[in-house]
């Protein structure tokens, strides 16, 4: 993975049209602005981890969860 | 059935072998986050009405399925904000309001840490059976909010905030 250290306000170039700015860097969060074009996708990692989870899960019992939400809902 | 569509035949590492008139294909232009390839879907409902969930179905991989729900049966204020221009540049602006569907996430050792996925919903418009998954940068919904237990996100699950 390249490492790069940059500055708030610096910039870093993805190819020739993705920019990407340090916005602030304020304690542990970073706040990043992107310039792309549209059909460039920008998710944050753990979406795409979450929904790659949601894919890979095989056939649970829905049966004993649609009576446990049901018997929860009539509370 | 006494449908004359021509019947899609594909199969399923968890339900098997599975037939569906070709006219109750989903389309899902932009596939779902992480699965561009895949853009033809079916919702199957193994319960036969019974559930509150169903399989939302990729045709074209056997092992690609994800458990969907109707947020609004949990989440009564669940509201979605799109903007014209979001709706233009998915083809939906001037059609009938979606219907919205959730992604639901069962953890195999923990089945009641049952969590939807709030963050990114499923527009489906039912006229023309197209899907469109987008990502709400407003409103904060999490990413995964927990439909069984008291506590219902995550801490640090991340809020939205602005991408672009």
């Amino acid at each position: 993975m390249l490492v790069l250290s940059r500055k708030k306000d610096e910039k870093l170039m993805i190819g020739e049209d993705i920019e990407v700015t340090i916005v602030e860097v304020k304690g542990e969060t970073v706040k990043i602005g992107i310039s792309a074009p549209p059909e460039v996708k920008i998710y944050r990692g753990e979406l795409l981890d979450a929904i790659h989870e949601a894919a890979r899960q095989p056939a649970p019992d829905l049966t004993e969860l649609d009576r446990k939400l049901r018997a929860k809902k009539e509370k | 059935m006494t449908d004359s569509h021509p019947i899609v035949r594909f199969s399923s590492s968890r339900f098997g072998d599975i037939e569906i008139p070709e006219d109750r294909l989903i389309s899902v232009p932009d596939g779902i986050i992480g699965f561009p390839d895949f853009t033809r879907y079916a919702l199957l409902d193994p319960s036969g009405g019974q559930s509150l969930f169903l399989w939302l179905h990729s045709v074209d991989s056997p092992d690609l399925a994800f458990i969907i729900t109707d947020p609004l049966s949990f989440v009564p204020d669940y509201q979605i904000e799109t903007s014209e221009p979001d709706l233009d540049r998915l083809g939906i602006s001037g059609k009938e309001p979606p219907a919205l569907f959730v992604i639901v996430t069962v953890p195999e050792n923990d089945p009641d840490m049952i969590s939807a996925n709030l963050l990114a919903p499923l527009l489906f418009i039912e006229s023309d059976s197209t899907l469109h998954q987008i990502v709400l940068e407003k409103g904060n919904w999490p990413l995964r909010y927990h439909l069984l237990a008291e506590e219902r996100c995550d801490t640090g699950a991340g809020s939205a905030g602005e991408v672009r």
